[in-house]
Parts: structure tokens; sequence; C-alpha cells
């Protein structure tokens, strides 16, 4: 079984590489496999979840406060289904559900960007320049905050303030340039990790193709 | 149109003079002084706002009586309206007839005239009236007969014989309930002033008059005079003053000598007589429309006959209870005897048709009903009764010819129902049509006379039958017992004449509908009604020769040589437009049409075309030939298709016929490059479209380049890879794990899990897709192997459907069969699903979270909502570590560092020297990390390659 499956992510492998050669029918297939297998499951995995975490509980239970935390996602749910019927008026209904997924979706995107993302990165950057570090970490704090004011100059004042004239206009096109710096140097980071997760996906993959051939040609050995 | 009478110009309606020679035309129109509209002559009242157009005054004669109008059971009856004649315009009548008006007056009214009174307007002109149109002046006395309840009792005329339209006419009689009534200033006629002037005899207003008065009057003239005999509506009609002076003075009626009177115009003249049958008085005749009694004297004279053969026939009274004759039966309102005695001693002079007539009726005990009577017949009775003393040698040949015809014919005298429904005045347009034209035409008095009768089928018919009377025709026929004649089954020629023509002109003229119907029935009083054939005297004046007939059908009785000249004088003839469309057609004229080129319309005369007009007439040109000046473009030919070479297959849609000989030139010229830019397009749409387009060409050839060089540095990968782990040893150490300096995450990662106790559970958060299970299936079984040794649970929780399956073959490969591994929980709704289990008893109970995701976002989620626990009462935030793919890692760097993250590992090389670290040997890996170096060389170098070709040819050149 294992050989199977060996063999099978070979030739899909192999069909994914076709796309060297430009788009193919090969890739297109193996592209539409991924993408159906992945959907498939997925929805086999929904079903799966609705029926037997929220429905049979439900269904089973015999407590009328667990029945009713059963039953309201479900009827929510239930409502959202009726989006489905277009603009008939019935559809209306399936706003309530929608309308508390965006507005509780909103209210925990906000709470935990705020309290996870921008107070910390705040603290951080302003914890870099403190005094109590060492020399090198002085300057690294000071790279960090340099480079976030310049790399927020860069999408805030863009060229409207670099194309004042003046001091202010240059100090300010210095610092969009140095942002663009900032970015460039982070995108090539990030690009050089991406390569990094490629290469280690194309060296796994070319490792289990030679598996594969030593398990067809020369029984592992 | 009006025909002007001078110079026979066509003018047009309502015109007053003519264009050419401006001599007065003859009225055509009234203007209504109400609204204005034209309303034909003789209209009463206005067709569109109903006012009158003629005061009552002008209508009613001052002299009227009421007692006796009121006394009528007959209301509202008035004469017709019809164009007065003056005796200026008399003297447009040929000279016999004019001889014989003046003879007539002298001897009826004593050199006392009716003209003399009567002023108004004469025709102007000398109507020359053909045969055919004769027929319908006679139709018209016939129609007035017809009004009369049953009219001849003569031989009946073959229904075929007669057109619909005129068997229409004929039932069209006065007493046609549906017949509008009318008051009209109708001109003083023979009959009535016959009948008023009897009436003088009588004892004034009592309404009865003493049988010695009519003495001297034939029957028909003493029926109308006396109110027992002619009913109770003659009673009421009054005379005017002349008339009734004239009645005093005039003597008893003699027969005179017989006339040499044209036969077709005794009709006509009855006609015209039978026109005064109603019991309105007749006014005064109004200035403008006064119609001299043209026929009064002539008539007078055959009253005079009448009177004398009725002074030897005593009795003339008890003809009211005799079985009627045919005259009685035609008499219309004044219920006329004619004695036996009378009409046999006329009869002898008496033409037969005119004789038959005079026959008396064999049915008894039929009365005539006076508003139903018709007027033609008594008047072609009367006629026939007075033309005993006519000498027919002078009559012309036609009208002897007729003569003899109906002495065939006279006996068999047949009773004919009368017309129980006349029709209205709707159903014969045509006739009313003939009838406002003839108004309006310039005739002399006689015809004047003539057509009289037909004005009842519009509107003299009102005036010769009261609505109330023909709003009630069946109980007057109940009540009285009217005779019915029979009209000789010959038809006279008039009216042969005019079925051809009819027949030609039905789209024409329209046949009333009751005419048809009253052939198809028994017999009305038109088919049985006795008609002189018509035909051509040898003292027929030559406006009379124009009258001949020129359908076909009398020219089979006629000569020929008369036929040929009556159809070039109808030809010359002056007709009205109305008339000219009764014409009958010439043979071949349907296929030409009237209007065709060269064609000769029989009576009209050719047109005077100017010649500037007749140049701007169309040329005719051979057939085929084209203009020469307008030549048709050749059909192009067709470029493609199965139709390519063909022309003219397809037509043309030019908009405008350009002139080949056209030449197109632009005034302002055209530039150089406009010249070159048009036939650049010129050249390039004339090029196929299966060209090889160099830009597409040029697309093609870089694309197939940069494929080829994907593929070549692909191949040098691939092949550089697969020889790297094919080739290079296991232990060959070109890399080196990353240590704790490079890799800070990884030490306090280890270190938070070894406080893991064993039973503690780890909530392990799956964030990866398929595309990174290679690379974070690497770190996972890192942690697992590291929770297997801690003997911590673990649970997978996952916000992507396919998430917590992904490690299950690295589960397996850690766990083996005793697989501690709890649930694998889906979270949906992604943000808000992780939000959702870090606050649920689950995710509290742990002990630790570890993330192993492939993006940032996922991270991020996970860090936030892991954070913001902290400010939730009751609800602490998890120790979390994290495991992110190496395209993670950097921008995941900033979370990491702000140590809300207890550890983390980036990529394939953090997994083994987390592995390092903890003293596991990565030999399992063999050479994979020597072969991922390479790798990392071998893209470093393309990266660098690239740098260099890029720098040495540009980015233009690059590109």
């Amino acid at each position: 079984m294992e050989l199977v499956g060996l063999i099978v992510g070979t030739v899909i492998t192999l069909m994914i590489f076709s796309y060297l050669l430009g788009d193919n029918a090969l890739y297109r297939w193996a592209l539409a496999l991924l993408v159906g297998g992945g959907v498939g499951y997925a929805l086999g995995v929904a079903m799966r979840f609705l029926i037997f975490d929220w429905i049979v509980p439900a269904m089973g239970a015999t407590d009328w406060q667990v029945s009713i935390v059963y039953a309201v996602p479900l009827l929510l749910g239930g409502l959202l289904l009726l989006k489905g019927f277009g603009r008939s008026k019935i559809a209306v209904l399936g706003n309530i559900p929608l309308a508390l997924l965006l507005g509780v979706g909103a209210a925990v995107a906000v709470s935990g960007a705020l309290t996870g993302t921008l107070i910390p990165q705040v603290r951080a950057t302003g914890a870099a320049l403190s005094l109590d570090r060492p020399l090198l970490g002085m300057v690294e704090g000071g790279i960090v905050v340099v480079g976030t004011i310049a790399t927020l100059s860069f999408f805030s004042q863009r060229r409207r303030l670099s194309n004042e004239g003046g001091l202010r206009g240059r100090i300010q096109a210095g610092l969009r340039g140095l942002g663009q710096f900032f970015l460039v140097i982070a995108l090539g980071v990030a690009f050089s990790g991406a390569i990094t997760s490629a290469l280690t996906a194309w060296v796994v993959r070319i490792q289990q193709l030679l598996e594969l051939i030593d398990r067809l040609f020369f029984f592992g050995g | 149109m009006i025909r002007c009478p001078n110079c026979g110009a066509i003018n047009r309606d309502g015109s007053r003079s003519c264009r050419e020679c401006g001599s007065a035309l003859p009225q055509t129109e009234t203007r209504c002084p109400n609204c204005g509209a034209p309303n034909p002559v003789g209209n009463l009242f206005c067709e569109k706002c109903d006012a009158r157009l003629i005061s009552p005054e002008d209508v009613v004669p001052p002299e009227a009586e009421p007692a006796e109008a009121e006394s009528s059971p007959v209301k509202g009856i008035s004469l017709p309206t019809r164009s007065m004649e003056t005796e200026e315009d008399a003297s447009d009548l040929p000279d016999w007839l004019l001889d014989l008006t003046d003879e007539n007056e002298a001897d009826l009214f004593s050199g006392e005239t009716p003209r003399d009174e009567a002023e108004g307007e004469a025709p102007s002109e000398e109507a020359g009236y053909p045969d055919w149109l004769s027929g319908l002046v006679d139709e018209g006395a016939f129609e007035e007969g017809d009004a009369s309840e049953g009219t001849s009792d003569e031989a009946p005329v073959a229904a075929d014989e007669l057109p619909d339209w005129l068997m229409e006419t004929s039932q069209s009689d006065g007493s046609s309930p549906d017949h509008p009534h009318v008051e009209a200033s109708e001109p003083v006629e023979s009959a009535d002033l016959i009948w008023e002037t009897a009436e003088e005899g009588t004892p004034a207003g009592d309404g009865v008059r003493s049988d010695a008065s009519y003495e001297g009057l034939p029957d028909w003239i003493a029926e109308q005079a006396d109110p027992s005999i002619a009913g109770p509506e003659t009673s009421s009609q009054p005379l005017p003053d002349w008339l009734i002076d004239r009645a005093v003075e005039m003597p008893p009626f003699e027969m005179g000598p017989a006339r040499p009177l044209p036969a077709w115009l005794q009709p006509g003249d009855a006609t015209s007589e039978s026109g005064d049958f109603s019991e309105s008085p007749v006014s005064e005749p109004l200035e403008t429309e006064e119609t001299e009694p043209a026929g009064l004297d002539w008539i007078a004279e055959a009253v005079e006959a009448g009177a004398s053969s009725a002074s030897e026939t005593p009795g003339s009274e008890d003809s009211v209870s005799d079985p009627p004759r045919k005259s009685e039966e035609s008499v219309t309102d004044g219920d006329m005897d004619l004695q036996p005695e009378e009409e046999e001693a006329g009869v002898e002079d008496l033409p037969d048709w005119l004789a038959e007539f005079s026959e008396p009726v064999p049915e008894e005990g039929e009365a005539v009903t006076p508003d139903r009577a018709p007027s033609k017949p008594v008047e072609t009775a009367d006629i026939a009764e007075t033309e005993e003393a006519y000498d027919l040698d002078a009559l012309p040949d036609w009208l002897s010819e007729d003569l003899d015809e109906a002495e065939l014919e006279e006996s068999e005298p047949e009773i004919q129902p009368p017309s129980s429904e006349p029709p209205s005045a709707d159903e014969h347009p045509a006739e009313e049509e003939a009838e406002e034209a003839l108004e309006s035409e310039e005739l002399p008095d006689w015809l004047a006379e003539v057509r009289s009768p037909e004005v009842p089928e519009s509107g003299q018919t009102a005036g010769v039958f009261s609505e109330e009377a023909a709003e009630e025709p069946e109980e007057v026929l109940s009540e009285e017992v009217e005779p019915e004649t029979e009209i000789p089954e010959e038809a006279p020629d008039w009216l042969r004449d005019i079925e051809p023509a009819e027949k030609a002109s039905a789209a024409q003229i329209e046949s009333p509908a009751f005419i048809s119907s009253e052939t198809e029935g028994e017999g009305s009083a038109v088919d049985k009604e006795p008609a002189p054939e018509i035909a051509e005297p040898e003292e027929m004046p030559e406006w009379l020769k124009n009258l001949q007939p020129s359908s076909p059908q009398p020219r089979e009785q006629a000569e020929p040589s008369a036929a040929s000249e009556s159809d070039e004088r109808l030809a010359r003839a002056n007709l009205p437009s109305w008339l000219q469309g009764l014409r009958p057609p010439e043979e071949g004229a349907g296929e030409a049409g009237p209007f065709a080129e060269g064609a000769e319309v029989e009576g009209l005369a050719s047109a005077e075309i100017p010649d500037w007009v007749r140049a701007l007439r169309p040329q005719p040109q051979a057939e085929g030939v084209s203009h020469p000046e307008r030549r048709e473009r050749a059909a192009p030919a067709e470029m493609e298709g199965p139709l390519s070479g063909l022309h003219g297959i397809l037509a043309s849609t030019s908009v405008v016929d350009i002139p080949s000989d056209t030449e197109v030139s632009l005034a302002g010229g055209v530039s150089q490059e406009v010249t070159e830019q048009a036939e650049l397009w010129q050249e390039l749409l004339a090029s196929p479209r299966s060209a090889e387009r160099t830009v597409a060409a040029a697309q093609r050839q870089r694309a197939a380049g940069r494929t080829w060089v994907r593929v070549f540095f692909s191949f040098i990968l691939f092949f550089g890879v697969l020889a790297g782990l094919w080739i290079l040893p296991p232990d060959l150490g070109l890399s080196q794990t990353p240590s704790s300096q490079h890799a800070p995450g990884i030490a306090p990662l280890r270190d938070r899990l070894e406080e893991l106790q064993a039973g503690d559970a780890v909530i392990v958060a799956v964030e990866y897709g398929p595309a990174y299970s290679d690379e974070i299936n690497a770190m996972a079984e890192a942690l697992f192997e590291h929770l297997r040794d801690r003997e911590v649970g673990v649970s997978f929780v996952s916000t992507l459907p396919e998430g917590t399956g992904l490690p299950q073959p690295v589960v397996a490969a850690v766990y083996g069969e005793d697989s501690p591994v709890g649930s694998r929980d889906y979270l949906p709704n992604g943000l808000q699903g992780i939000a959702g289990f870090l606050m649920s008893p689950v995710a509290q109970e742990a002990e630790h979270l570890i993330v192993l995701a492939s993006r940032p976002l996922r991270v991020r989620w996970w860090i936030e909502q892991n954070t913001a626990l902290q400010g939730i009462a009751g609800v602490d935030p998890l120790p979390m570590s994290v495991g992110v793919s190496a395209s993670a890692g950097p921008l995941i760097s900033p979370y990491l560092q702000e140590r809300s993250v207890a550890g983390w590992l980036v990529g394939l090389p953090q997994a083994l020297a987390y592995r390092e670290l903890r003293g596991l040997d990565n030999a399992a890996y063999g050479a994979l990390p020597d072969v991922l170096m390479l790798a990392h060389w071998i893209v470093a170098g393309f990266l660098f390659f690239g740098l260099l070709y890029y720098l040495a040819a540009g980015k233009k050149g690059a590109q």
C-alpha cells in the first residue's frame, strides 16, 4: 500500500513538474486532482463535524440547556443556508447568521490584532531602544525602529510628502527610500525562506522518487 | 369639379367664376350661415351643425293655410330644395322647348306663368345629357313613381333587365320611413300647381272640393285637388297665391292638339310634377333657388288634355271607388285618378307604354295611399293620358319605337304589392350625389324638373311623404288597399341604357341594396314600370342628340350611325363630375384604364395640357433601354464564397444610385500622408487572414525561449539534486545544522516541552496543506518524538478541513500502533473558530499548544487569539510553540521575538537541529541536508547568473 502511494505520488509529482514546459493537460489534471481531492476531503470532514459533533449531540441531549447550546448554532446554520435561494424573500433570513458571523468575526479580529499584534509589536519596537541593552542590541533596536518608521513612512506618505521641496521633503524622500529598502530586504528574506521551503519539498520529492526507484529496481538495497 | 358652362373649363368646387373665361359658375355649394361648412345645394340643413341653410320664410309661403296643414295627418312635409330657375336661364332652353313652355303657360295660366314670379338662377348650360343619363333622370322619375303605393300595373319589366341600383332606386320611394323630414323650398312643380289650381275651385279653407271644380281637370288632378279622393294629406297642401290666382282664372281644361313633345321628356316632366306631391305648401320661390316649373306649360297642356277627357266622362270623382288604374296607383299624394273613358279617349294617340298606364287595374277596392303613392308612375300615366292627343308622327323615332313596342305589351295588368320598406337615404349614395351634382349643374328647367323626383331620394322624399306617414307604412297599407300596377315586361331603353353602364361602373356607383332586393322580390314598381324606349328623334335638337345612349346595349337597338354619333356627342358633352363617373365605360377601357395615355374617355373632352406640362411628362422608352445619363452600374462580382466570380447574384444595397460617369473628387484634396495611410490600410485589409503576424510570432519566440530557459534550469536543479542524493555520501557534511544562535527558538521549545508531564494534554494545531507536508512533517516528527518521550497526550485541531489528517503518517511513524492522539477537531470559521476553541474547556485543560503552520497568517491568528485571552477573566492563555515552514519564518519572526511564543522551529534545517539538540541522530535523513544545501547553491547560482544577465543586457534586453 505504501508502494502504491509512493508510485501515485511520484506520478503526480512528475505531472506537476511538467509545468516547466508550460501549461499543459498533465499539469491541469494533477492540479484539478489536488483541488478536487482537497475539497472533497474538506467536505467530508465538515459533514462529519456537523453530524457527529453537533447534530448527534443535540439530538441526544436530555438537558434543555445543552439542547439550546446545540440548537442555536444549528438554527443559525440553517438560516445561512437560505442564502442559497438567491433574491427571494426567504433568503433574507440568511442575513441573520451572516450578520452575526461578520460582526463577531470583525470583533474577534480587531481584538486579536490589538492585543496580539499591534500592542506587542509596538512594545517590542520600543524595547529595542532600551538603554540597558548592549551597544549591538541598541544598534539592532535602532535599526528596528528606523526600519519600522521608514516602512510605515513608505506606505503612509508615499509621493505626497516626498514631492515636497525643502529639507522636509528631502527627509521624507529619504525615509521613503529607506522604508522601501527595508521592504526589499524583508521580501528578500521571505523569498529566501520560500525558496528554502520549495527546495525542501523538491529535494524530499526527489528523495522519494529515488526511494521508489530503489524499491522497484534495487529492492531497497 | 365644376365645368364652366361657357368654355367648358374645369373649375374647383365652390368656385364662383370660371378661371378661364371668368363667367359665373353655377353654385354647387351653400355655405352654412352657422358654421360655414359647405353643403350641397339643395340641403335644407347643414350636414355638420344641422343648422337651417334656408330660412323658413323662404320655404313656407306666407299663404300657407295652417288649418289645412294642421288638419293634415302628414306633418312636417316640405318640398325638397332645389335650385330655382330664372327666366333668364330659360333662354338657354331650346327653342322648341321654350315654345312649349310659353304655349303651356299661355294655355294653362292665361299668359301668367309661375316663371314670372319665380326668379332664380337658371341653368346656364344646356345640359347635354346622353340617353343613359336621361335614363338616370327617368330613373329618378321612376323613383318618384315608386314612392306611390303600387305603381304601374303594366307588364313588369324583367328584373334582369334593370340594373340593381336602379331597382333599388325605384324602391327608394318617397315613402321611405327612413328618409328624414326635410322642409325644402322646392320649386313649384307642375303637379302641385295643377293640384292647387284645381283646389282654387273649391271653397277656400274647408278642405273639401266640389266635384264641379274638377270637371275641367283630369281625374288625377282632380284627385289631387279633392281631399276626399286624395286622402287627408292632400288637403293640407297649401297653395301659393299666384297659383290660387291662376286657378281662379284658369278656364276649364281642354285637351289641345298634341304637341310633338319628346316622349323621354314626359316622364321627366311627370317626375317633376310628382315632385310636388308633397303636403307641405310651396313657398314663394327663393331668389337664389327659385326653380321655374319648366315643364309646367306642357304639363298644363297635358292636364288640359286630361281635363278634356275628363269632361267628356262624367263622374271623375267616382274614380275613387273605381278599380284603380295604373295612373291611380302611381299617384302619389294627389291620388289622381284617370277615368277609363279618358284613357280610352287618349289611348289612340298615346304610345302603348303610356297607354298601359291608362289601363284600368282589374283589382278593386284598392285605394291609393297618399303618403306612399309614387309620383313618377302617376306622372307617366298622366302623360300617357295627355298624350292621347299627341301626334305620334311628331314624336321622334326613338320615342315612336318605344310606343310601338309598348303597344304590344300594353295589356296584362298586374298589381304589384307596394314596396313595404323603402330604403333609407344612405342606401343610394350615388343617387344622392347625382342629385346634388345635378342641382349644382346648370340644368335647364325641364331637366331640373326631371331631376326633382330624384331629390326625394335624399331629401325630397321627406317632402313628399311625411315622417309620420313613413313611420307607419304598414298601417296605411292596411287601411287603404292600394292599386297595384304592372310594369311592362320589356324595360324601356333608358333603363337598358343604364344597365350596361351600371355594370361597367359598378365600382364607381354602389347600387343601393334596396334596388337589388326589390328586384329579387316579387317585383317592384320599378320592375313593372313602363318606360318609353328612347330613340333618337328625327327632329331632336342638337343638344338632345347628345343624349343618345352610349352603352352597348342600346346601340343594338338604335341605329349604328346614331349610336356612334351619340358617342361623339357624349364625348363632347359637358358633364359634371358625378355624371362622368356614371358614364358607361368603353370596351377595353378596363385594360387601359380611363386615364390611360391616349385613351379617349367617352364624354370627356381632351384636356389641354400646356406645353411645359407636356415637357415634364416621362418619355416612354423601349424596354431594356436604360437612360443614357443614368446607366446602372455593373453589379460587382462576388469576391468570396461559393458565389465568387458571379455578377449580380446578390442585390446591391446602395442607398444612392451614383451614375457610373460621375467622378468623385474632393475639393480640398488629399495629402500624401493620408494617401499612404489609406494604401497601407488597403494593403492590410487585402492581406488574407491566415497570414502570419510578426507580433504573434515574436511573442511565441519569446515564450519558447523562456520555456527552454525554465526547462534548462529545472533539469539542472533536478539532476543536481538527484545526483546529490544518489552520489553524495550521507556523511559528507556539506551542511551544518543551525546553532542556537541562528535558531533562537529551538532551545526554548525544547525546554518548554521538557516541562510537560506525563498525561498532560498538548494541542497540536495543524495549519498547513499537503504542499508543505514534507517540510512541516519533519518538524512534526521531531516534536512528536519529544512528546512521545514525555508521554503527553496529543489532540489535533485545524481550521483547515484537511489539516487534521496530514500529520497522520507522522503520528503513525512516531507512535506506531498505540496512538495517543485523541480528537481531531475541525475548527470552522477560521479566526472565530480559533477564538472559540481557545475558550473551550478542551483548550483550557491543555498544557501546551503547538501550532504547525505553513503561512504566517494562521500563526498570527493563533498567537493573537491566544494573547487576547489574557484580558478575559477566568481564561488563561496557553503556552504556545510554533513550527512553521521556512517561507513563513521570516514573517513570523516579530511575534516570535515578542515572547508570546515559547519556542519555534522554522523549516527542515531547524527540525534537524532540534533533533540534534535533543541528542538524536539524523542519519535517517541521510544526505538530505547536504543535498538541500546543494540545491540552495544551485539556486543561488541561478540567481547570480540572472543578475549578471540582467546587468549585462539591461532591463529592456532581459525582457
